[in-house]
């Protein structure tokens, strides 16, 4: 009796075991394939918004009030807005706005993050206590909020917009960069390297910084991703980039019209779907990193 | 009870199908132990049909028991409702005392719209008691007469009529012998001269002020020697007469803006604590003599207000009207959709959704003029002083293609003068400014520009149209030299820049009005700072004269001067577009002009069906 | 614990102090201030002077650090103060417009956990099949939609084609009785599911992770080959460990409903905290706006304390610790 019931149970763990590989693999090649996916549709779409100007012959600022509210056509595939402009140049006009304010707002919260998550670390002590006060702090923000007050006082531009969104996402960037600082600060080799009289910001980069790339690289991707979300719904409320330049958020403004919505759906469907795809695709991205730089990390198995 | 009710049905039948004589009506409701006003509309009834008899009857009894027996308004004569005569004293509304039913419809609708009223008291001592939104001025206070929104007469309201002695100049206002506060107090003299008073009250910083600037005994007041002015006495309670040591056209245009306040609420608080009295903003305190009473605000939602029976024009036949606020054009539109909002103000953009809507009439009136105004005095750019810089932003401008395309010549149609509204104002010796690129770039070689700086161009209008045009405008302007950027207005930065003369274009309005107020607008005090003697004499002149040929022509004249020197270039005769529900009946009378304008609206003859 | 709840409560105080002070700073740079925002800019005849002599009126006029310490007088009573604009209360504005926020963030709360702990087990139980790769790829949509294209997107198709819900508001007026619950209900469910639908795809992932993680440990190996029935292992075992990253997400994710809200009561036009607090900034209404952010700090730090303390309960590990 015992080795019937144990032999089910020794061939159901094994089909398990089959199907966990198998299934383990396809679940990984799934995602690469995603991930590939992703990086295949930003590049295209961050090609398409950079040669913009060399693509397509309309200007997306220069108003033509004779071609005023068109619907899609051979000549204007995305229609024209209310003056006449070619909806699909601003939108790629617009991705350049949207994807640029993402990329710095990235490259600025990390920047902070990880120097603060450097000095925080390394050095410890009362710097580090501070610091770690501080992030507490930034964590408690009502970040909308203040976001939304600092847009009100600060006159609305790309610039001011990134700044705001850099100054408030940095925690993460430093939690990480810390974490890794402390667990690398205590290796022998860095005692070693001290009492061999290294400086301070050699054993930094050269031990440090590179095991912590990994992590933050894929932290930024999410971030850029996040970071293009923010820059929407800013410009969305009105705050963020003003018309008339483009950016995918303030061009969903118009569809807030109930004729707009309901009668002129290729108004606000085009920047709606590429903030989307977008976002999607560099999300897609972020993960497949997450899984090659950091293959026991794993969120589906 | 039952009886009762059978009884006032067959009374109701036969004064229906008049079958009975008016004294056998009459007789046979006092035997009833009906009230008069209740006998009353069984006399307006005769031969005329209604509805629901029992009920309207009903409500007709409660409402007679509640009015005060003997007052002219209830009084037992059928016929139609108030005239618009100097001495209405005889009205008598049909449906005196038997208000019904309820009205609700979106406070914004005469203008303000799309969300600048959804704050509930946005300004309620707006540049000292220009009060709170125009919609409950209109219902719930009353002044000595108001416009007729055609600004061709005016429409007596608590002064039944005034007589003006041109010798002695005088103007004597004849109160109305019935006018109540809300709370049952009368009206009297003494609530004019109080409001009078606070209003040329320095303490105060009213911009009515100025109204009473060639009243006997103003400037005394004006440099703080007297709190009340001597030249404005009350011989008796129902009679006004104001002195004047100059004839003064200007403080007549301005009468219908100084709503009544009362004495005996508001008399003991200091003029510079007007604005922060609890009288505003307290539902229990805030009476006025209009033809509905103060009951509640609810939340940020509506404005409930309740007929005043007592109304000397008559009582109103809409028992409850709701004022209600709306944070945006589209939540407006949704609930008129739905037929909870019987009135909703609409962009172009929602213009053909509206159309489409079969239980609704849509129409427009002219509501003021769009400007660009200019800064004059700019210290960056000091060409902006030069006239022909101006005449030449006016010429480099397309009206004509931006009232096509963008306002699709439905809410804004081309214009070059001040007062598009009033024909008179119409001259062939107006520059109309045609779109001519270039005449105006020749004009701005003469002049010398050679500017690369990139000016603000404000705008408030938080409208997509209005965002669209300063684009187009600004894209004009670059044509001939001018780099402007778009900026739209939030939370007073504009105002800010406006303070310390940073500004360098602003794209706003001029709201329908009299045109003796031009000199209100273009003066030397405000942030305009158009200083120009010619001008101003002029207005003077118009001013002085109550002769109407006369002050035409010198208005004409001050019109030509603005014409030519520009200081707010005319681009478009605004119109205000409203779609209101068919199912209100507004006694043939103008509902809908627009908001700023202190008109008399006949609200007391509304009827609305549910 | 009730140590670490005084400690904790001890931390706030210097933090909403702080915070009172930023966003007073902050306001106070901006230019214009309220009465600049409450006079209509078409306004004839107002002079500077005559709003210099409002503000004087009002007591805007008196320098900041003075109007700070007014404000921080009456806040400590419990008394907010008034709104500049509306001379209302605030603690009345703010009850009035409260309900409607807590009760599109509550709706959005209850949904997505009913919806990501049953979309989680699902996908997590059928793991591997059509099903489970559908839910991955919807997952990491909904996280990418911008919440108000979702809403717009929602109105389009729910309200405009198929006419199924209304486009905008919180209620039709009219109606009594018990037909306002449906009414309400009705008005909420596409603002409440826009809201909602992120954190339900968040939940979802993380519910799904952790039960899978349980599903295939050694632990649960044995319970089923003892003979112990499927289900059972699922929902004893699986699902309490699932929940504690799941539970610690919602705790978390309580402060970014709020944010979020600002954006779908603007779209839906739902008249709650969120439009309050934008027009509050537009209008430089300073003790409304300081108000609001001391309330939302509060929101903030209370939810990462409460999702320590749902950690500490679930995770009896940690409790020890």
């Amino acid at each position: 009796m015992e080795t019937v019931v144990n032999k089910r149970i020794e061939r159901s763990l094994q089909r398990e075991e089959r199907v966990s590989k198998r299934a383990g693999f396809w679940q990984r090649y799934i995602r690469h394939r995603l991930a590939l996916a992703g990086l295949a549709f930003f590049v295209v779409m961050g090609l398409a918004a950079a040669l913009a100007p060399m693509i397509l012959p309309y200007s997306p600022d220069k108003m033509q009030l004779t071609d005023t509210g068109l619907r899609p056509s051979l000549r204007h595939p995305l229609g024209t807005d209310k003056l006449g402009r070619d909806e699909l140049t601003r939108l790629l006009y617009g991705g350049r706005v949207s994807i640029t304010v993402g990329l710095m707002a990235v490259v600025m919260s990390t920047t902070i993050g990880t120097l603060l998550g450097t000095i925080s670390g390394f050095e410890g002590g009362w710097i580090d206590v501070i610091l770690m006060r501080v992030t507490d702090v930034f964590l408690s923000f009502p970040i909308l909020l203040l976001v939304i007050v600092l847009m009100t006082i600060l006159k609305p531009s790309a610039t001011n917009v990134i700044v705001v969104i850099g100054i408030f996402t940095w925690t993460g960037t430093a939690r990480i960069v810390r974490g890794q600082v402390l667990s690398v600060k205590n290796e022998q080799f860095v005692d070693a390297a001290i009492a061999a009289g290294a400086r301070t910001h050699r054993i930094i980069i050269r031990h440090i910084l590179p095991n912590v790339i990994a992590p933050i690289v894929v932290v930024s991707t999410l971030g850029v991703a996040s970071a293009m979300l923010t820059e929407a719904s800013l410009s969305f409320l009105g705050l963020g980039i003003q018309p008339p330049t483009a950016s995918w958020g303030n061009m969903l403004t118009a569809a807030q019209q109930i004729q707009v919505l309901a009668q002129q759906p290729w108004v606000w469907l085009g920047p709606g779907g590429a903030i989307t795809l977008t976002v999607l695709s560099i999300n897609f991205m972020g993960d497949g990193l997450r899984d090659a730089l950091d293959p026991r990390h794993d969120m589906g198995n | 009870m039952v009886d009762k009710e059978q009884e006032l049905n067959e009374l109701w039948q036969a004064a229906q199908h008049g079958t009975l004589s008016r004294r056998e009506l009459i007789r046979r409701g006092l035997a009833l132990g009906l009230g008069i006003p209740t006998i009353g509309y069984l006399l307006a009834a005769c031969g005329g049909g209604s509805s629901s008899p029992t009920t309207a009857l009903t409500e007709a009894s409660t409402a007679g028991t509640s009015a005060t027996a003997g007052t002219a308004a209830s009084a037992a004569t059928p016929g139609s409702g108030g005239s618009a005569s100097a001495s209405p004293s005889a009205v008598a509304s049909a449906a005196a005392g038997s208000s019904t039913g309820s009205l609700s419809f979106d406070t914004a609708t005469t203008g303000g719209g799309g969300g600048q009223a959804n704050t509930a008291l946005a300004g309620y001592c707006y540049a000292q008691t220009g009060g709170s939104m125009f919609e409950v001025r209109r219902c719930v206070d009353s002044r000595l007469f108001a416009w007729k929104p055609d600004l061709s007469d005016y429409i007596p309201e608590l002064a039944e009529k005034w007589d003006i002695d041109q010798d002695k100049m005088t103007i004597t206002f004849h109160l109305h012998q019935n006018a109540k506060w809300h709370d049952g107090k009368p009206v009297t003299s003494d609530d004019v001269l109080y409001t009078m008073n606070m209003l040329a009250n320095p303490a105060l910083g009213s911009r009515y002020a100025q109204a009473f600037t060639n009243v006997k005994g103003y400037s005394d007041v004006k440099d703080g020697g007297a709190t009340t002015i001597s030249g404005i006495t009350a011989p008796d309670a129902n009679t006004v007469v104001i002195q004047l040591e100059k004839l003064d056209a200007a403080l007549l245009v301005q009468i219908p803006d100084m709503d009544i306040l009362p004495k005996h609420v508001m008399g003991s608080t200091a003029p510079a604590q007007v604005c922060q009295s609890q009288f505003w903003i307290d539902d229990s305190q805030r009476i006025g003599a209009g033809p509905y009473k103060w009951s509640q605000r609810v939340d940020d939602q509506r404005i409930e207000l309740e007929a005043f029976s007592d109304y000397f024009l008559g009582a109103p036949k809409i028992a409850k009207v709701n004022l209600l606020l709306f944070s945006s054009y589209e939540t407006s539109l949704a609930a008129f959709a739905q037929q909870s909002n019987y009135a909703s103000p609409l962009t172009v953009d929602n213009l053909d959704y509206a159309k489409g809507l079969d239980f609704g009439e849509v129409s427009t009136q002219s509501s003021g003029v769009l400007i660009l105004e200019v800064n004059t005095y700019s210290k960056v750019e000091p060409l902006l002083g030069d006239k022909r810089v101006r005449q030449a932003i006016s010429y480099a401008i397309d009206r004509k293609t931006i009232a096509e395309q963008l306002y699709k010549n439905v809410s804004a149609v081309p214009t070059y003068w001040t007062t598009p509204w009033l024909d008179w104002t119409k001259s062939p010796d107006l520059e109309t400014y045609d779109y001519d690129v270039d005449k105006a770039k020749s004009l701005m070689k003469d002049a010398g520009w050679s500017s690369d700086h990139e000016f603000t161009m404000w705008y408030y209008y938080t409208d997509q149209v209005t965002a669209s045009v300063v684009e187009a405008i600004a894209q004009y302007l670059s044509a001939i030299g001018i780099k402007a950027k778009p900026r739209l207005d939030s939370g007073g930065a504009m105002a800010a820049s406006e303070k310390d003369g940073s500004w360098d274009f602003v794209y706003g309005a001029w709201g329908l009005q009299p045109a003796l107020n031009m000199s209100q607008a273009w003066n030397c005090d405000t942030t305009l700072k158009y200083c120009n003697s010619d001008f101003e004499n002029t207005m003077a002149q118009a001013r002085a004269t109550l002769d109407q040929t006369k002050q035409h022509d010198l208005l004409k004249q001050a019109i030509k001067i603005l014409n030519d020197d520009l200081p707010s270039i005319w681009l478009f005769n605004r119109q205000n577009i409203v779609v209101a529900n068919k199912k209100l009946d507004t006694a043939g009378h103008q509902a809908w002009a627009t908001g700023s304008l202190m008109y008399h609206n006949y609200i007391e003859q509304w009827t609305a069906k549910s | 614990m009730s140590r670490e709840l005084i400690r904790r409560a001890a931390q706030m105080i210097p933090i909403l102090f702080g915070i009172s002070i930023v966003v007073f700073t902050l306001v106070q740079l901006s230019p214009g201030d309220a009465v600049d925002a409450m006079i209509p800019p078409d306004a004839v005849g107002v002079t500077p002077a005559m709003r210099q002599q409002l503000r004087h009126q009002l007591g805007l006029d008196k320098p900041a650090p003075i109007r700070y310490l007014y404000w921080l007088k009456d806040a400590v009573q419990g008394n907010f103060g008034y709104s500049i604009g509306t001379r209302q209360p605030i603690t009345t504005i703010i009850g009035q417009r409260a309900p409607a926020t807590l009760l599109l963030v509550g709706f959005a709360l209850v949904i997505s956990i009913i919806l990501g702990i049953a979309i989680g087990v699902l996908s997590a139980v059928k793991q591997y099949s059509w099903l489970d790769y559908l839910v991955t790829l919807f997952s990491f949509s909904w996280l990418s939609i911008p919440s108000f294209f979702l809403g717009l997107f929602a109105i389009y198709i729910f309200a405009v084609k198929l006419n199924w819900f209304p486009a905008f508001g919180i209620s039709s007026s009219g109606e009594t009785g018990s037909a306002v619950i449906w009414d309400r209900l009705h008005h909420l469910i596409l603002p409440g599911m826009t809201l909602g639908l992120e954190l339900t795809a968040a939940l979802t992932r993380y519910v799904r992770s952790g039960l899978l993680e349980v599903l295939s440990s050694d632990y649960l190996r044995t319970a089923r080959a003892k003979g112990l029935r499927e289900w059972s292992v699922i929902t004893r075992h699986g699902l309490r460990n699932a929940l504690i990253p799941a539970i610690t997400v919602i705790a978390l994710r309580i402060p970014v409903l709020f944010s979020g809200a600002v954006v779908v009561e603007t779209v839906f036009q739902w008249p709650g905290l969120g439009l309050l607090t934008l027009t509050a900034a537009n209008q430089r209404d300073y003790p409304l706006i300081m108000a609001l952010a001391l309330m939302l700090t509060a929101i903030v730090v209370v939810s990462n304390f409460l999702a320590d303390v749902a950690y500490m309960i679930v995770d009896p590990r940690i409790r020890y610790g």
